[in-house]
């Protein structure tokens, strides 16, 4: 986290522009830049201000934003419950649409569900996330006029608005992360329904549908754990179109907004919080891990 | 009376209603403002009281102080400290008059070099304080102060003396006719000097100010919501209830938020590509556009080589069809190139003051002129990103590329990376002005961008004749005596073609077809008091 945080200040501070001329605008002189660039401790050596910012944060004190003029642990504490509820929300939508459906497939491997589900997955996962929204949006929101084009409610504030605000940005990353979880799970189910214990139960009578949901699922699950670790990680850090595009008062479009400005102290800031939530997540991930397959724990004691 | 609507984009029948402002009788000669009851320019409806409109930001708050602001631009924080502060002048976009709105008058003494600013009687900011001369004075000390604001080094050096409570006196260093234009466009706003002494560092998001609204609530980076003023200065204004403003940054978004009924309008903008305004109109919305003065500008660096020689900069008009340039620039086979340096209604137009028209034979001569010199045309292009600009930067490119003797290499950086580059360090030979630069009259912008230490004058530009005549125009009043000193400007520039004019600029506003009384400033800066929804 250390490492992260501090290549993410230095390539900040590599940046051409400096948060001074962010400020000043146009007309300043490079006297006043210079000025101010002082005033605000700037130019100061990148490993001192890092030191600084650093037993800072270790206290809790991620500074104060340049740009906004705001504590930036506030900053992130307004935007962070937007953005987890997208990663949520976009999680389980994913985890609907791709679980059943790769079971399914995966278990009758050339049936129509499997090449449907197999096409539609090629062609999520090759439409970026800005294409998949623009056309979900004409379909959804302008023809349709199912959930609102743009902007944020709070859940506090009105739940059912909360969530017509968030349900298209999170269709948008879910569906993508849907084609992949459909993917690698599809190939694992393959790959079970041939395991011996499969063919056994199958053997004595059990039902397909028990069979898959009872024998088939858990150990299928392994390669899903692991990918939903890095999709949420990946969803937190990475939802900045979405949250841009749907104008999503969220970490993305803040880290977005800052950069232009040159707002250093809300980079290290949105940067640490992902970082942390990421180790978290796999920390989590691995314990998870533990609790599905006992082969695990066996292992770690060994 | 007369317009400049363009045509390309106008969609009369559908603007019955969307008063595109402007243009207002003034009956004061130059320099004085002192109309009242402005009017329109296409016969407004007039807007009912009452209802609550919701229009798209372009880009994030950054502070309701405008000490603060630097840009006046009318996407960013100007269109919503109008919504707080309402203007004390305003500059027309079309005739590029100042009328008064705030302020009663602004009058020059004879020479320019003292000017009284009469405000109106009775007007108070929100907090009860009454909005006076000292209140006036205060602010600009406070702008002076921050030193952010691009007028900071203009007041520092500005003499102030209340009068009387309604009357403060500008004393200033160099006599100006015209500072009333200044005033209007870049120092419209006037802060209550009780609130910001009572909370300095919270003023930025808590202000207070005298115009037709309230900030009720602020969430950075997201929406504003604004309630009517009670205590207005305008009897029965402001028309509406509320006002909610709210950012979204992305362009098609904004377009499809007011289509879907979640918004009403756009703040206005320079920012005409012609497929989202079409996208726009596909889509019910009514889109108007006031051609301007100006247009898209290319800096030259006149300060080293290539640039530094007038051959070279010519050869760049030679050298490309600035209106295949327009065209691909803004996305239309409508847009057009600038022809002369005023459009044709100005009073500054001079029809045979024209840019060089392309001539590539002419254009190769000259690069194949100072290539035999030992100074060929080798170029980076510093790029400001954004669809017009990348657009302008890559045409420029290929078509240059045409030529023997010349090279392009293009560096897109984002604005804040080119704002050091170009306008700090002037460290570059070619780069587009972020947007269209825009002068509905010669002050103050043409000034600014022409006259030796102008403050947009980042081309190094430096001709004595010139700022001869900027000057003598800046210091007279009669109407002929400025139309003169302005034709010598325009043939100056025409022979030392200092920067690269492109397309023609617009102000343009987008908005669903209830919206009426819609009205702004030089800058596109929203005037808030008479918008409103139409009757039904």
């Amino acid at each position: 986290m250390v490492l992260i945080t501090f290549l993410a200040t230095a390539a900040v501070d590599f940046m051409p522009g400096s948060p001074a001329v962010a400020i000043l605008g146009n007309e300043a002189t490079p006297e006043q830049v210079a000025a101010l660039t002082a005033q605000m401790g700037l130019d100061q050596p990148l490993h001192a201000r890092y030191i600084e910012w650093l037993s800072g944060a270790a206290r809790g004190d991620l500074g104060e934003s340049i740009r906004l003029q705001l504590p930036v642990s506030e900053v992130i504490a307004q935007r962070l419950p937007v953005t987890i509820e997208l990663t949520i929300l976009a999680l389980l939508i994913a985890l609907v649409l791709s679980v059943p459906t790769a079971l399914v497939a995966g278990a009758n491997v050339g049936g129509w569900v499997d090449r449907a589900a197999s096409t539609a997955s090629s062609a999520l996962i090759s439409l970026p996330s800005f294409a998949a929204a623009v056309i979900l949006i004409y379909l959804l929101a302008i023809r349709m006029k199912i959930f609102p084009v743009s902007g944020w409610t709070p859940f506090t504030q009105d739940p059912l608005g909360n969530l017509q605000h968030a349900f298209l940005p999170a269709l948008v990353l879910g569906l993508m992360e849907a084609a992949m979880f459909y993917r690698v799970l599809r190939s694992d189910v393959i790959a079970t329904v041939r395991e011996t214990f499969v063919l056994a139960a199958r053997a004595r009578g059990m039902g397909k549908r028990y069979v898959l949901l009872r024998h088939v699922l858990r150990p299928s699950l392994f390669s899903l754990l692991t990918l939903t670790g890095l999709a949420l990680g990946r969803l937190l850090g990475g939802a900045m179109v979405v949250e841009v595009l749907f104008a999503l008062p969220g970490l993305g479009s803040l880290l977005l907004q800052s950069v232009p400005s040159r707002d250093i102290p809300v980079i290290q800031g949105v940067v640490l919080v992902i970082a942390v939530v990421y180790v978290l997540v796999n920390i989590a991930v691995d314990l998870i891990y533990s609790a599905v397959d006992p082969r695990v724990r066996v292992r770690s004691a060994a | 009376m007369s317009t400049r609507t363009s045509s390309w984009r106008l969609t009369l029948p559908k603007l019955a209603g969307l008063a595109v402002v402007g243009a207002l009788a003034l009956t004061g000669c130059a320099g004085t403002a002192s109309a009242e009851n402005p009017a329109h320019s296409d016969a407004p409806r007039e807007a009912r009281a009452g209802g609550e409109l919701t229009m798209l930001m372009h880009v994030p708050t950054r502070s309701f102080d405008p000490a603060d602001d630097n840009t006046m631009a009318s996407t960013g924080d100007a269109t919503r400290m109008s919504a707080i502060y309402d203007l004390l002048l305003v500059l027309d976009p079309v005739t590029g008059e100042v009328r008064p709105q705030l302020a009663e008058s602004m009058t020059p003494n004879d020479d320019g070099s003292i000017w009284t600013l009469r405000l109106r009687d009775g007007v108070t900011f929100s907090d009860g304080t009454p909005l006076d001369a000292a209140a006036v004075q205060f602010t600009y000390q406070h702008i002076a102060q921050k030193g952010i604001s691009s007028q900071t080094r203009a007041i520092q050096s500005w003499s102030m003396t209340v009068v009387d409570p309604l009357t403060l006196e500008i004393a200033i260093p160099t006599p100006n006719m015209h500072l009333d234009r200044t005033i209007a466009d870049s120092l419209p706003f006037v802060v209550s000097p009780t609130a910001v002494q009572a909370d300095p560092e919270g003023f930025a998001s808590a202000p207070v100010g005298a115009g037709p609204f309230v900030l009720d609530e602020y969430e950075p980076d997201n929406y504003e919501v604004y309630s009517a003023n009670p205590e207005y200065w305008q009897e029965g204004l402001p028309k509406l209830d509320g006002l909610r403003l709210e950012l979204v940054p992305d362009a098609a978004q904004r377009i499809n938020t007011i289509a879907s009924g979640a918004a009403n309008a756009q703040a206005p903008s320079s920012d005409a590509d012609a497929a989202l305004l079409a996208n726009a109109e596909s889509q019910g919305l009514v889109t108007s556009s006031v051609a301007q003065n100006g247009g898209g500008w290319i800096y030259l660096n006149n300060e080293r080589p290539p640039f530094d020689d007038e051959r070279a900069r010519r050869a760049m008009y030679l050298a490309l069809d600035r209106a295949e340039l327009a065209q691909v620039a803004l996305g239309s086979a409508e847009a057009t190139a600038i022809d002369t340096m005023f459009v044709a209604d100005s009073p500054y137009h001079e029809a045979d003051i024209t840019f060089p028209e392309p001539d590539a034979e002419e254009a190769q001569a000259l690069f194949d002129e100072l290539a035999d010199e030992g100074a060929p045309v080798e170029i980076t292009y510093v790029n400001i990103a954004g669809e017009v600009n990348s657009r302008t930067a890559q045409f420029i490119q290929a078509k240059l590329s045409e030529f023997e003797n010349v090279t392009v290499d293009i560096e897109t950086l984002d604005v804040t990376a080119a704002r050091e580059q170009v306008f700090v360090n002037r460290d570059y030979d070619m780069s587009p002005y972020p947007g269209a630069y825009k002068f509905p009259d010669p002050e103050p912008g043409l000034y600014n961008l022409l006259a030796s230490g102008g403050l947009w004058n980042t081309t190094g530009y430096a001709n004595a004749d010139v700022d001869a005549a900027l000057d003598a125009a800046r210091a007279t009043a009669d109407p002929e005596e400025r139309r003169a000193e302005y034709r010598f400007v325009q043939e100056q520039f025409m022979s030392d073609l200092p920067g690269l004019f492109t397309f023609t600029p617009t102000i343009t506003v987008v908005a669903d077809p209830s919206v009426a009384g819609m009205s702004y400033n030089a800058r596109g800066v929203v005037s808030w008091p008479e918008v409103g929804f139409a009757a039904e």
